[in-house]
């Protein structure tokens, strides 16, 4: 079984399965390798895993938050690099500020398009690399 | 009697500066003459008919100070005074004329000094020994004193005239020997003369006099003097209040000073109407009005403090000190010193609102106002001012925070709200779109399986959204206060099967379900689409708010005459200070972190309950678990 390909490994950390499945399938058919998680704790854990070349996480999720996992891995100094896109129904401007202040590279409001995703995914990992 | 001519020869009398030596047993009879002259008080003159000095005795000088030497041989009116110079030339007139044989009069002559001297003057003609006049004779006194006297008396009545007190002389009967203008107006007479002669009883009524002969006359036979009011009577007959003196003089006569007291008693009259008007007004208000003397810490308090306190009548004389201890502890710190009420006088003005202990041991806010009131030192002496009671402004008050609170509150939950329900809407409806769009993009890139799918989980997603479309338009309802229950016989074990496939639910959360119903073909009437709402609410919560794998418990069960439902978890609880809350609008517990949530459930769900006339209760403590229990009659 070939080693992934660390520099377009993504991470998505999504408590809702539907939406978790499609973008990993939307990625994966776009050639990237994606994992997923389904809350901020095992997001986290899998971040320190598998060092992937991008994160995207919703905000509300059930045991660590979106929010509390980005400060802990922008605590990091092995992930502290890492690119994270924040992925959240929530528009109110409050929270989109909250997530930028606390290292956010970028935000995806629900409901996004196919594009919207791809576009924000190939601008960052370029920038990351 | 005539003076012998020799006698009246100018000649100088005795040696100067030297009384003359008088014996009685040397009888000269001129010379007895001369001496007695000489001796007299009286200056003895003699003038021609042209009014020249012939002869002087030595008293002129003694009076005038001019001697005799320089003033014989002189016009007589040389040394009169001037003003008097014609009037007496008057005076001497008759006698030359003969029309009279001596005449007196009283003239201001000159003396050396520059001043003058009264004296009185009696002369008659001189004739010689042909009966014919040859001047004028006579003797000249010296009456100063007693003029300056008469003057000084004069200055008195005059004053006594002038005054607007009434002075009058009675003599032993009682009758008036002189009354002064301001008596006699007073009374109403014309003049003095009216009441000349009469008694004081004529100025007085009948029964005034009877008063007067017993109380007055007593105290002032005892004391010598009384001083008082009588009524008097005017000559008309009308009365009038009048300020009384009398003094009793040693002759047994009176000096009565009397004035006209009608203004000063209709002044003390308004004085004392004004002072009744103020009690009466200060008694008959709501508020309490108070009054410290700082100097002995009495307070006097008026009858407004019964209703504002309830203190009885023997509590409304107290002391600062006592007053202090009805306020409330909580207010002292705000209110001057209890035992030092000196402080508050800093800036002369008392102004706090505190809360007083009253007679049934509740409190009522009291506004006190207050002044005080300084001596000429600057010293503080005296504080008065108002209560008024303004507990129930205060509650209003109180009241209108708690509610602008509640609304600030209330206004940030529906914020929260909105934030929550667009993250609930949002997020079925991008897995909706994320998956449509997947599956119109890559439809020639995809299997049957993934095909297949896609569309579950679309058609999850919709179901998904119209559920909570559903819970909003619920929402709606019981905010309307419409919510209806349309109750139908049901059979529970079916519709509890149903609810544990409900899509709302992910398999995961299925797996963790351990859903009981005893007995297994338990009926009720219930609706349908309440129960589902109800059931569906809870046993999410119970997910939602526990481990990813712990046990959620549905029990299902029959009690007296009715159905109990009973969701049971092991998740975080809610705490013993959200208890009281968990069924209001918007509320979320302080410990639920980022799970979603609208803050709508429990609320809608206990509106559901109460529409089919249940029950609903819980237990719970904060990380052991929550047991809903809902309790519907059959």
């Amino acid at each position: 079984m070939p080693s992934p390909d660390l520099s377009r490994t993504i991470l998505i950390v999504e408590d809702n399965n539907i939406i978790r499945d499609q973008i990993v399938a939307i990625l994966e058919m776009s050639g990237y390798t994606a994992m997923a998680a389904a809350n901020g704790s095992d997001g986290l854990r899998l971040a320190c895993q598998s060092r992937p070349a991008l994160i995207i996480s919703d905000v509300m999720m059930p045991e660590l938050n979106g929010l509390d996992m980005l400060r802990d891995i922008r605590q990091n100094p092995e992930l502290d690099h890492t690119p994270i896109v924040l992925l959240s129904g929530l528009i109110a401007t409050e929270d989109i500020r909250k997530g930028l202040e606390l290292g956010a590279s970028d935000y995806l409001i629900k409901p996004f398009r196919i594009t919207d995703l791809l576009q924000v995914v190939s601008r960052h990992l370029q920038f990351s690399h | 009697m005539p003076f012998p001519p020799s006698s009246l020869k100018p000649q100088r009398p005795g040696r100067p500066g030297r009384p003359r030596k008088f014996s009685p047993f040397v009888v000269d009879k001129d010379n007895v003459y001369e001496t007695v002259v000489e001796e007299l008080k009286c200056v003895v003159f003699k003038t021609d008919t042209e009014g020249r000095w012939l002869f002087l005795s030595r008293a002129w000088t003694d009076i005038t100070g001019y001697s005799v030497a320089q003033s014989t041989g002189q016009m007589l009116t040389k040394f009169l005074y001037p003003e008097d110079r014609d009037r007496v030339m008057d005076l001497f007139k008759p006698l030359i004329e003969r029309s009279k044989e001596e005449c007196r009069h009283e003239v201001r002559y000159m003396t050396r000094r520059g001043g003058f001297r009264w004296l009185e003057c009696h002369a008659r003609l001189a004739l010689d020994e042909d009966g014919q006049p040859d001047g004028i004779i006579g003797t000249l006194t010296d009456i100063t004193d007693r003029k300056l006297v008469e003057l000084q008396n004069r200055n008195l009545i005059l004053a006594q005239e002038c005054t607007a007190d009434g002075i009058a002389l009675l003599n032993e009967l009682g009758e008036y020997t002189y009354l002064n203008q301001a008596h006699v107006k007073m009374f109403g007479y014309e003049s003095a003369a009216d009441l000349l002669g009469k008694t004081w009883r004529e100025i007085y009524h009948p029964d005034e006099i009877a008063r007067i002969e017993e109380k007055v006359f007593a105290a002032l036979t005892a004391n010598g003097s009384w001083t008082g009011s009588a009524t008097a009577k005017r000559l008309d007959g009308s009365t009038f209040p009048e300020e009384l003196s009398l003094t009793l003089l040693p002759n047994g006569g009176l000096v009565c000073i009397c004035r006209d007291a009608t203004e000063k008693v209709a002044s003390a009259r308004a004085l004392h109407a004004s002072e009744a008007r103020w009690q009466v007004a200060v008694e008959s208000v709501r508020d309490g009005v108070w009054d410290v003397d700082l100097t002995t810490g009495a307070v006097y308090l008026s009858q407004g403090w019964k209703g504002l306190l309830g203190l009885s009548d023997d509590q409304l004389t107290t002391t600062w000190a006592e007053l202090s201890t009805l306020m409330h502890p909580d207010d002292v710190k705000d209110a001057p010193e209890t035992d030092d009420p000196h402080c508050v006088l800093k800036t002369g003005n008392y102004d706090a609102e505190h809360r007083m202990r009253t007679a049934d041991g509740t409190y009522r806010w009291l506004l006190v106002r207050g002044k005080a009131l300084f001596d000429e030192t600057g010293k503080p002496v005296r504080m008065l001012g108002t209560a008024a009671d303004t507990s129930d402004r205060r509650q209003v008050h109180q009241q209108l925070l708690a509610n602008l609170a509640r609304e600030k509150e209330l206004s940030e939950m529906r914020s929260q709200f909105v934030s929550m329900a667009s993250h609930e809407l949002r997020t079925p409806l991008a897995a909706l779109t994320l998956t449509l769009e997947f599956l119109a993009s890559y439809s020639t890139r995809i299997d049957a399986n993934a095909l297949e799918k896609g569309l579950t989980s679309a058609n999850d997603s919709a179901r998904r959204l119209s559920s909570i479309v559903d819970d909003l338009l619920l929402l709606d309802r019981v905010n309307q206060g419409q919510l209806n229950c349309a109750a139908v016989p049901v059979n529970l074990a079916d519709q509890i099967a149903m609810l544990a496939s409900d899509p709302y639910f992910t398999d995961a959360q299925r797996k963790r379900f351990t859903i009981t119903c005893n007995p297994p073909s338990l009926q009720a009437r219930l609706d349908p689409q309440l129960l589902r709402y109800m059931l569906l609410n809870l046993l999410s919560n119970a997910c939602k708010y526990s481990a990813d794998d712990a046990p959620v418990i549905l029990r299902v069960s029959q009690a007296s005459g009715a159905v109990v439902f009973e969701v049971e978890d092991s998740g975080i609880g809610i705490s013993e200070a959200d208890q009281a809350r968990i069924y209001s609008l918007f509320f979320r517990g302080g410990n639920v972190g980022a799970r979603p949530g609208t803050g709508l459930g429990l609320m809608v769900v206990k509106r559901c309950v109460e529409a089919h006339c249940g029950t609903i209760t819980f237990r719970s403590s904060a990380g052991q678990g929550t047991s809903f229990t809902i309790t519907i009659p059959s």
